[in-house]
């Protein structure tokens, strides 16, 4: 009993503050107010917004939407990612590969036609002028062209020239020896005598480049009765010349050959002694 | 009441939700000027501020649906906006860390004379301190963030974002004498 008094006591006891306190707790709090008070005003201000901030905004907004229209995400897991990235790889050293190939290949053919042009250059230069002159010379040139030819023929097999790469064809030349006639199967191609300033290119057996004249083009079609290339007055014309040109080659002791084809001055004075 | 602010704010989610454009513009009219004063407050200039708003709203517009309608949706757009400021300078919050005993001996001071000046006046000196500062500042005392959640946010532990905040109230203090002196000078040649 005398305990709970005394506990009554000690919980009733009031003591005076000590002076001033108050105007620290005021101070306290007032100090806290005037935080609270800062952080409002401070989260209240507002200034006007730039005059294109809302322009930038929905542009950018709508950039986003154009990315999520064009661009779906596709979730793959792991294993098909590695096989797409095996698949790249592969797809990708493939074509490496081929492209390789092919230059090796474009710089063989580069060769071979910067060769071709060189040869062209070197007969154009020597006895092939001299071979068209003689052939516009006369008509005794012309029996020495169809005897040229006609030998040329008989010794010739099937070749193919390759034209420049620049030029994306393969043209022929088919030259096709037949020994029982005189009337050789000969195909020339304009293309490839345009290619080589009016020359015809034929290559021999032995993959010598020679070059005629293109004149010899009507002629050649005529040996082949190919009636399209001339008029039908010129293949008449032709036709007897050309029976003509064979009777005095029968009669002729020297026949031409392809060591003596194109020296076609000599070959025409050995004929007139003759 | 203007147009802007006859349409109700549950109003403005809907037809954000929805996509609709006008809508949109009609919320970025009526909370702009405040999220602007915040980009201010985190921001070193006008320029870094305009860039926070703008990311800050589109931020707002994608992320509409995770608003729950938990709390105002005012209170929603500041931490966004707050977070967005963060962000912008995470790279550049170089916070000093400093021992311990250092820590004790910094002396939390309130920055009285803040009272005194206007608010632009304010947000022009607080963007002069650096961002470490500046952010905490901010957040503790206009956001409320409590230290350990400015900590959490900045990746920082309690006692460095006291620290940080009792230094930007120093420097803060002295900018703000010597700017009211030189107020002073001026009216009184």
């Amino acid at each position: 009993m005398l305990q709970e008094n005394y506990i009554k006591k000690l919980q009733d006891f009031e003591a005076a503050p000590p002076a001033m306190l108050w105007s620290s707790i005021a101070a306290a709090l007032d100090e806290a107010d005037d935080a609270k008070l800062f952080a409002e005003r401070m989260q209240q201000y507002s200034a006007p917004a730039p005059a294109d901030s809302w322009n930038k905004i929905i542009s950018q907004l709508n950039s986003s939407i154009k990315i999520e229209n064009t661009a779906p995400v596709i979730k793959l897991s792991r294993f098909p990612k590695i096989a797409i990235a095996a698949a790249l790889v592969a797809a990708v050293s493939i074509m490496l590969w081929l492209s390789d190939k092919k230059n090796i290949a474009a710089s063989v053919s580069t060769v071979t036609n910067e060769e071709i042009e060189n040869i062209a250059k070197q007969y154009e230069d020597k006895s092939l002028k001299q071979a068209t002159t003689a052939i516009n010379a006369s008509e005794a040139n012309n029996v020495i062209a169809a005897n040229a030819l006609n030998e040329v023929s008989k010794i010739m097999k099937p070749i193919k020239v390759h034209l420049p790469l620049q030029l994306n064809k393969q043209i022929a030349i088919h030259v096709k020896p037949n020994s029982s006639s005189a009337h050789a199967g000969i195909t020339v191609n304009n293309i490839l005598a345009n290619k080589f300033q009016g020359y015809i290119p034929v290559q021999s057996p032995g993959g010598e480049l020679t070059f005629v004249s293109p004149k010899l083009n009507l002629l050649a079609s005529l040996l082949q009765n190919d009636n399209n290339v001339a008029t039908s007055t010129d293949i008449e014309k032709w036709k007897l010349k050309l029976e003509d040109w064979k009777k005095k080659i029968a009669c002729a002791n020297i026949l031409p050959a392809t060591n003596n084809f194109f020296d076609i001055l000599e070959f025409e004075k050995l004929i007139s002694e003759n | 009441l203007t147009d802007n602010q006859s349409i109700t704010e549950a109003d403005l989610i809907k037809g954000c939700l929805s996509g609709d454009r006008r809508i949109q513009e009609k919320l970025y009219q009526r909370f702009s000027p405040k999220m602007y004063g915040i980009c201010l407050r985190y921001a070193n200039n006008h320029y870094d501020a305009k860039d926070i708003l703008q990311d800050g709203f589109v931020k707002v517009f994608r992320n509409l649906e995770k608003f729950r309608g938990e709390g105002s949706f005012e209170g929603w757009m500041r931490r966004v906006f707050v977070n967005t400021a963060i962000e912008h300078y995470r790279k550049k919050i170089y916070i000093n860390s400093i021992s311990e005993t250092e820590e004790n001996t910094i002396e939390d001071k309130s920055v009285s004379a803040l009272d005194q000046l206007a608010e632009k006046d304010i947000i022009e000196l607080v963007q002069k301190l650096s961002p470490g500062y500046r952010t905490v500042f901010n957040m503790y005392v206009i956001e409320g963030y409590s230290h350990k959640e400015i900590g959490d946010i900045l990746g920082i532990n309690e006692g460095t974002s006291k620290s940080q905040l009792a230094r930007a109230k120093s420097i803060l203090q002295k900018m703000v004498i010597t700017l009211l002196d030189e107020k002073r000078k001026k009216i009184t040649p």
